[in-house]
């Protein structure tokens, strides 16, 4: 072992020994070389370590929502919140309607749902009913009774006498969306647009286009009449509830019978068959829904305000009016909140409250409009501004006098009633042989009401 | 008298042999605990669930006997899902085969791009069904799809494929034929290939060619194969459910009782309606229609071969 290749063991491995320990020097700078490499790894693993204790020391809120429209604003929210509470997170999550709310369902019970959700009264009920989802804790309700919602919109989130989530909105009050450059082409007044169903169809049917061979290339009216699910119902009853039925009617004592079977039930379904088929004003073959209103497919249809956001996105030059719902028998729109939810109460649940009084307040309110075109359900908002700047909110937050409302039913079986009777809605909506068959179509709807009511009975929730 | 090395003992067996028989059980132990975990036990408890009046929110979930079992009987849309998953899997399984045989006897030959043809069917099967469902959803558009566009140089007028309840469930089953031929073409020219070349060589002395030679001998030496393919087909067309769930997803789809198949009402009744007792149920039937198909192909398969 010569000088130059050995070296004193200096790291003091040895000392036990009391004897010095002589290393070879290749040893030593291998040594070295690793320790080099080691280094780096530690330093990194540490602040792994480091961060992983930060972000474990932040607190992250779920958000969900079956609106993708919603996103922006809910990011908006959680960016505003995070200013005045440091080291709270946000992550926001969003599907399409039917996703969510299966999503949701599954994961509610098992402990692994959002912090705070947006959801139907149709789907809330169940998670009420089945007690997955707290009363507002005294704070939450406190806002929600301080005078900024409707005693309607206070009542409809009251079960039991408790509140449950908080109105973000108005989710479902429709209206006329109408083209103005059709209805010119089409020597239609666009200043007069429709005021009844009956004067929908008949301006529908000069406003559909069709090819050489007589089909639908650009619908009058575009109706659901596709697709399944419980819109399709939803949509329906537009016409249905005008028409003087409705789906489901109580009977008292928290019991409900179906209002299908009847003359309006007759009437409504007759007005779909006669716009398909009879007057052929739409086509289950042409888009459908928003996406034929703003690509100029179709030059009618009845929805919510959040199209007027999506205009706005998508084809801003857009030149269209949006009326009132058509009046029939009765002149109802449906309305109802639309609301956000806490989960159970955890370790996140004072931000989680805190956020959604946030989220629900006056200054959310007006960027709910404008980053969604949702419509706020609080009374205390500044509808005049909004409506000066974008005139076809008008009959969303400004609906005539005369036009009421109607609102889904609060009960746990309805999304089940909604959701069959689209499926034979669409069957009916395709049947070619209920043109003037008048014994055919009160057929079907004897057929759906049966169907109704047997879901109501299973429910326990029928009642003559 | 003993032979050598081996010692009588339990059931006959040599300590020898009974320690090679622990080590085989030994070592399937973990595959079969898996088996256990992952498939018995959710039958084990799927039926169990059947029993009660089991939602999937809610603490009250009461023993109720076989009222689910009841309750399908006359659930019109329980009927209407076993008739279209029937009409569904039959038509897939038969379809299946009858396409891909005639390929996979092509294929075996002696055809020079004959595994560049088997990659280009094989392609669709390894395709995720979501993607491809979601292409075939526009293939099908009435308005924007290229099936109608093609159909458009014939004449023909714009049609509604998942529209119309009499098309939507055959639009549904080309697209499954398409997407599982690959698979079912592999397999079968797995069987062509393992058939001994001396048969033919005897039927060709016989003066045996065409569809003789393929009746007498291809068809009956392949029927092991056969059998495979036909019970993984029927027990795959049983089981769809994700083209259903895309392809009626949105306002521009399928209608939901034209092909509601029983995976989907499965779906629907767990987790739209909570209702997971009853679901079980409809789980449970599906389980003894496959089991009873399957035992019924063995049986028809076993007694020709």
């Amino acid at each position: 072992m010569g000088g130059d290749q050995t070296r004193i063991d200096c790291f003091g491995i040895n000392e036990g020994l009391q004897v010095p320990m002589i290393v070879p020097a290749q040893n030593l700078e291998g040594r070295k070389r690793r320790m080099k490499r080691i280094i780096p790894l530690v330093v990194l693993i540490a602040t792994m370590i480091a961060m992983v204790s930060v972000t474990a020391s932040a607190k992250t809120i779920n958000i969900w929502t079956g609106f993708p429209e919603l996103e922006p604003f809910y990011k908006w929210a959680g960016a505003e919140f995070a200013k005045s509470h440091p080291g709270v997170n946000f992550q926001v999550l969003s599907t399409s309607l039917r996703e969510f709310e299966q999503k949701l369902t599954a994961a509610i019970p098992t402990g692994t749902g959002p912090d705070v959700f947006d959801v139907g009264p149709y789907i809330a009920i169940k998670l009420i009913d089945a007690g997955l989802l707290p009363p507002n804790p005294p704070e939450v309700d406190a806002h929600l009774k301080g005078g900024a919602w409707s005693k309607f919109s206070v009542d409809y989130v009251t079960i039991g006498g408790k509140t449950y989530g908080i109105p973000l909105m108005n989710g479902s009050r429709a209206a006329l969306f109408y083209n103005k450059k059709m209805f010119r082409e089409a020597g239609l007044d666009p200043n007069s647009p429709p005021a009844t169903f009956p004067d929908l169809l008949q301006a529908a049917t000069k406003l559909t286009k069709y090819d050489s061979a007589g089909n639908v290339v650009r619908s009058g009216h575009s109706m659901r009449i596709s697709g399944g699910g419980s819109g399709l119902t939803e949509k329906f009853r537009f016409v249905l509830h005008n028409a003087g039925g409705d789906v489901i009617v109580p009977t008292g004592g928290g019991k409900w019978r179906n209002d299908l079977d009847n003359e309006a039930g007759q009437r409504a379904l007759q007005y779909y068959i006669d716009s398909i088929h009879k007057y052929k004003v739409d086509d289950p073959q042409v888009r459908h829904d928003s996406e034929a209103f703003v690509t100029e497919s179709t030059a009618m249809f009845l929805r919510e305000s959040w199209v007027i956001g999506e205009i706005k996105s998508k084809n801003p030059k857009l030149e269209y009016g949006v009326a009132p719902m058509p009046k029939w028998e009765r002149w109802d729109t449906l309305a109802q909140p639309w609301s956000v939810y806490m989960s159970a109460e955890g370790a996140k649940s004072k931000e989680v409250r805190e956020f959604i009084n946030f989220l629900t307040g006056k200054e959310a309110a007006a960027k709910l409009v404008e980053l969604s075109g949702w419509i706020p359900d609080r009374l205390d908002f500044d509808w005049q501004s909004l409506v000066k700047k974008t005139p076809q909110y008008q009959v969303f937050v400004n609906p005539p006098k005369g036009m009421g409302f109607f609102a889904d039913p609060v009960m746990p079986a309805f999304d089940e009633v909604q959701t069959k009777v689209a499926d034979r809605l669409v069957e009916a909506f395709l049947d070619k042989k209920l043109v003037n068959n008048q014994e055919g179509i009160k057929r079907v709807v004897h057929e759906i009401g049966g169907l109704i009511d047997s879901i109501l009975k299973r429910y326990g929730a029928y009642g003559k | 008298m003993f032979e050598m090395g081996r010692r009588p003992g339990f059931l006959g067996y040599s300590s020898f042999e009974r320690s090679k028989i622990a080590f085989c059980y030994l070592a399937l132990l973990p595959i079969l605990a898996l088996f256990a975990i992952l498939r018995i036990i959710p039958i084990i408890e799927t039926f169990w669930l059947s029993l009660y009046d089991w939602k999937l929110v809610g603490s009250v979930r009461p023993f109720i006997g076989l009222a689910n079992y009841q309750g399908l009987i006359g659930d019109e849309q329980f009927w209407l899902a076993i008739k279209n998953t029937s009409l569904y899997a039959g038509a897939s399984v038969i379809l299946g085969l009858t396409i891909s045989l005639p390929i996979a006897v092509a294929l075996a030959g002696k055809m020079k791009l004959s595994p560049f043809y088997q990659a280009i069917y094989f392609l669709p099967f390894i395709t995720p069904m979501v993607p491809m469902a979601v292409a075939w959803k526009w293939i099908y558009d009435p308005r924007y799809g290229i099936l109608n566009y093609i159909l458009s140089f014939f004449g023909m007028q714009p049609i509604g494929w998942l529209i119309y309840p009499e098309i939507a469930i055959w639009a549904l089953i080309a697209m499954n034929v398409w997407k599982n031929l690959g698979y079912n073409i592999v397999l079968l020219l797995v069987g062509l290939r393992n058939i001994p070349a001396v048969y033919y060589e005897a039927a060709s002395i016989d003066g045996a060619a065409g569809w003789s030679r393929f009746r007498h001998i291809t068809f009956p030496l392949l029927k092991p194969i056969l059998l495979y393919v036909l019970v993984t087909s029927t027990i795959n067309a049983f089981n769809v459910f994700t083209q259903v769930y895309v392809m009626t997803l949105g306002s521009q789809a399928a209608p939901g009782r034209a092909v509601r198949v029983l995976l989907y009402d499965i779906y629907e009744n767990g987790f739209r309606y909570f209702r997971m007792g009853y679901a079980s149920a409809e789980a449970v039937i599906l389980t003894l229609i496959v089991l009873a198909l399957t035992l019924v192909q063995f049986k028809l398969v076993k007694s020709e071969a």
